[in-house]
């Protein structure tokens, strides 16, 4: 009977980790042509944020320039920016620093 | 975002028109607006009383006012829209004069606000007023002009009119045209997923932009299907909704709208193209508004 125990265990190095555990989050930046409340609409929608919510995360990236809007695995951001994408709002992913 | 929707109040601050009759529309200003309002035309009003730097103003037939010719126009809108306010039921003339002056105060205002240093507290107090002004304007031509009528059964009734049809069906030919193109247009259509990381926005771009494509097609496509029905469905609603806005985001990089957008909308070389731009808005603005009152709030939220 074959053994399934490894000959060798491989430690994952640093960065390989970092790349598992650190969240990725979803980012919504401004742009001088999405109406306000479509913004606030999409979030709602695409999110199930309540109105309050929204309209919060709308205003941090109308005033701030930009708002972390989801956070998640890699997989999940990169849905949540094609939803985005979709709803041609201006959306990246990048690991939570 | 643009600055049709610039504008805050606190919450329910909103001015509201409800139409009672044929020809006669009762207004309901919340006290914090008419503050607003008043400290808007104050603003203007200190601007233009003086004439240390005049305001010129091109509009986009070519026409040009001098500083004297908008001081006449300032105080004659500031009459019209007070009267107007003052009343609690005015007739369909008096808001669409009303709405008139709004336009013609935010533009000003923009105009004024472009002579001065941006960040400046009199150019900062100026855009509010501009802003203020496009505001109140888009709320009167929403309930001058509805388009999109909710029907209560998850369905909604379009009053499309026959410039919006065009206008539409041309557009949506254009940009699904455009779609499997490197124009610069579409370049909002298809942002970096991983901003400046280009190696990996480009392999996700290669995994999604087909299908991103042909969802917008099928949005499009919605889109210039609706044109001739008189009721749609929630979802062929919001098809209409981001197909609309996928237009207004072509139109507006070919625009170069920027955040500072009155130059354009006082002083541009393609106003048919501005129109459609500023149409566009006031369909979309009022697409959301319908779609937004059939959302359920979520029962708890962190």
């Amino acid at each position: 009977m074959s053994s399934t125990s490894p000959l060798e265990t491989i430690s994952p190095d640093v960065d390989e980790r970092n790349e598992l555990d650190t969240p990725w989050v979803v980012i919504v930046w401004n742009d001088p042509i999405n109406l306000m409340e479509y913004v606030s609409f999409v979030f709602r929608k695409v999110f199930g944020y309540s109105k309050d919510k929204a309209n919060r995360l709308m205003m941090e990236v109308h005033l701030n320039g930009r708002s972390t809007v989801s956070s998640g695995t890699r997989e999940e951001a990169e849905r949540d920016v094609f939803r985005l994408h979709e709803h041609g709002l201006w959306a990246t992913l990048q690991q939570d620093t | 975002m643009g600055r049709l929707d610039a504008f805050n109040l606190p919450d329910g601050g909103d001015v509201t028109f409800r139409r009672v009759d044929a020809d006669a529309w009762v207004t309901d200003y919340p006290s914090g607006w008419v503050l607003a309002l008043a400290a808007a035309l104050t603003t203007i009003a200190d601007r233009f009383r003086t004439d240390d730097e005049p305001v010129m103003l091109t509009d986009s037939s070519s026409v040009t006012y001098g500083h004297a010719e908008l001081v006449a126009v300032v105080a004659e809108s500031t009459e019209t829209l007070m009267t107007g306010v003052r009343s609690d039921q005015v007739t369909t003339e008096q808001l669409a004069e009303c709405g008139a002056s709004s336009a013609n105060l935010s533009i000003m205002a923009g105009a004024a606000a472009e002579l001065d240093e941006v960040g400046s507290e009199r150019h900062v107090e100026l855009v509010s007023a501009r802003d203020f002004f496009s505001r109140y304007t888009d709320r009167l031509m929403r309930a001058l002009d509805p388009r999109v009528r909710p029907l209560g059964d998850g369905t909604f009734e379009m009053c499309w009119n026959p410039r919006d049809i065009a206008m539409l069906d041309a557009l949506a030919k254009d940009v699904d045209g455009l779609l499997e193109s490197d124009d610069a247009s579409i370049v909002r259509l298809f942002p970096p997923a991983y901003g400046m990381d280009h190696e990996r926005s480009a392999g996700y771009d290669a995994l999604v932009r087909h299908e991103l494509i042909e969802r917008r097609r099928e949005t499009l496509g919605v889109l210039r299907e609706a044109l001739e029905l008189e009721i749609v469905t929630g979802e062929q609603l919001e098809s209409l909704m981001r197909a609309m806005n996928d237009l207004r985001l072509v139109l507006g990089t070919e625009l170069d709208v920027s955040e500072d957008d009155i130059k354009v909308a006082t002083n541009h070389s393609e106003p048919a193209k501005w129109h459609a731009y500023l149409r566009l808005g006031m369909l979309l603005g009022q697409i959301v508004e319908a779609l937004d009152g059939c959302l359920e709030e979520p029962d708890d939220e962190d």
